[in-house]
């Protein structure tokens, strides 16, 4: 902090020249930078639409209104499918889950030159790619319908839960595996006595919250062709048939809040 | 019959420290020994090595009935034979007093039985343990929600329902306050003496270990300083078990002038 001294008083700043012309410098690159892309942005908009865009969404949300109430009844199967589609996949990716996550977690992990990387790189992929894209190539693999949707969103699960699950048991207390382990339990009772109990809180929150998830996603896979609801506002957006198109947006929003309900429930009563 | 515990030169190693120097130590049947010692000095890790815990670099362990101790079986069972109790209990907070007493009794079954309920005699001789250390009605609270001498005690009845041979306790009062210290501490004692079980206890209150004390071991820079009963440890040996203690040989701090400008 330089001071600087006047005839008769000292005062000082925050900054030395230096570091106050590199401040500057910076300031300066950055506005810069910024103008530019701003222009190449808008030198490739048409912004003719973007100022009508107002119009266009009142327009939208007029053919909306009112909703086809009648058509709601025989959006009951497509809903039950995507809740199908979430619980199955849920239950698959964690069940999947669960060992890779003790094969990853440092402490658990029985070699870590060899199955810790393989186990953290089947997590890595499966996180990496997003369960709309795995979908996609479902389809294709074992063709349209709520099976693609439920390995999907399987898939998806088995990279957050096992990721969640592994960081779980890393921070574990080990003081009290030290005191089974000095009982003469053996290595895998350490493991159900010691660490299951330990990490068990928060596995049902990690797989709650997945479902939670996954009932959202498992609404999107469907525009490919996985099943469930998505269908259906594919083939209504497809067919301009906005009434039905907003019945089935709030038939969503209603299964989702349904959800969020069960799972504050559940998540209540376990924790 | 082997009816001793003995411990033949051991000597263990932190990377290149020396933490337990030719230790040569026996203990007998039924007996309660009092560990005293500066912290550092080596109490844990004379404690730990018994049940090793922490590897023995040097030296041979002689187990009552077993024996010799040469391979992982034999220290299997010997830490079937041997209960701990900690300082800070390390009991599973989370579960009920019932299971983490149970969890004594997981070296007597392999890991398919244990999933299982266990047998009625386990169940029964766990709640048995319970209502020695006066719990029984806590049997199935959570561990969490009880008070630090109540745990201390869930973690006796969890040793105890090893049916060890010896109890090892690692400055099993230091978090509790006086009048649970005694509590805890007479109740172990008592516990051993009826079931014959020797114990080996560190402890940092010198009135403690004279009161509860049939022996005292004094251990000083991982070297054993006295080894004798209770109306034999004078104020001149107690200098030498406290004396110059390796931490506050080892600080040397030196405060660094702190310049405002």
């Amino acid at each position: 902090m330089p001071i600087i001294k006047q005839k008769d008083y000292k005062t000082w700043k925050k900054f030395d020249r230096k570091r106050d012309l590199q401040n500057w410098l910076c300031w300066f690159l950055g506005t810069l930078i910024f103008s530019f892309c701003f222009g190449l942005i808008s030198s490739k908009t048409i912004w003719f639409y973007v100022f009508d865009s107002h119009n266009e969404a009142l327009d939208l949300l007029g053919r909306m209104f009112p909703p086809e109430t009648n058509y709601f009844f025989t959006l009951i199967k497509p809903i039950w499918d995507t809740l199908n589609i979430a619980t199955i996949g849920t239950t698959i990716g964690t069940l999947i889950a669960i060992p890779l996550a003790f094969l990853s977690a440092n402490n658990t992990t029985p070699s870590k030159k060899f199955l810790r990387p393989l186990a953290l790189f089947c997590i890595v992929s499966s996180r990496s790619i997003n369960s709309v894209i795995w979908a996609l190539l479902l389809v294709a693999v074992v063709g349209p319908g709520v099976l693609a949707g439920i390995i999907a969103i399987g898939l998806r699960s088995i990279g957050f839960c096992g990721k969640l699950l592994y960081e779980a048991i890393e921070e574990i207390d080990e003081n009290q595996i030290e005191a089974i382990e000095a009982t003469g339990a053996n290595k895998a009772q350490i493991m159900t006595f010691g660490i299951v109990p330990q990490i068990l809180p928060a596995f049902t929150s990690i797989s709650i919250y997945r479902w939670d998830i996954n009932i959202r996603e498992a609404t999107v896979v469907g525009l490919v062709g996985a099943g469930g609801i998505g269908i259906e506002l594919d083939a209504q957006i497809g067919d301009l048939a906005w009434a039905k198109v907003s019945v089935i947006l709030l038939a969503i929003v209603v299964a989702v809040v349904f959800s969020e309900w069960i799972t504050a429930k559940i998540r209540r009563c376990i924790i | 019959m082997n009816n001793k515990l003995s411990l033949k030169n051991i000597n263990v190693k932190y990377g290149e420290s020396l933490a337990l120097k030719s230790v040569n130590l026996d203990i007998y049947k039924g007996e309660f020994v009092v560990l005293l010692g500066s912290s550092g000095a080596g109490k844990s890790t004379l404690l730990r090595t018994i049940n090793q815990l922490n590897p023995l670099t040097s030296g041979e362990l002689d187990f009552f009935d077993l024996g010799k101790i040469r391979n992982k079986k034999d220290l299997q069972n010997l830490r079937k034979k041997t209960g701990m109790i900690f300082q800070q209990h390390q009991l599973i907070e989370r579960n009920t007093v019932f299971q983490n007493v149970l969890t004594g009794r997981l070296g007597f079954h392999s890991l398919f039985r244990s999933i299982l309920p266990l047998p009625k005699f386990d169940q029964e001789l766990a709640l048995d343990c319970i209502d020695r250390v006066s719990l029984l009605d806590k049997a199935l609270v959570k561990v969490k929600e009880l008070s630090g001498g109540q745990q201390q005690r869930v973690g006796i009845a969890r040793a105890l329902a090893q049916n060890p041979s010896l109890i090892l306790a690692d400055e099993p009062i230091a978090s509790l306050d006086p009048k649970t210290s005694h509590q805890v501490l007479s109740m172990l004692k008592d516990i051993c003496k009826k079931d014959n079980i020797s114990a080996l206890t560190s402890l940092h209150q010198v009135d403690f270990a004279k009161e509860y004390g049939d022996r005292i071991i004094g251990l000083s820079h991982g070297k054993i300083v006295f080894n004798g009963k209770s109306d034999q440890l004078s104020d001149e040996i107690l200098k030498n078990i406290y004396s110059s203690s390796p931490i506050t040989e080892e600080a040397n701090f030196t405060s660094n002038e702190v310049v405002m400008v």
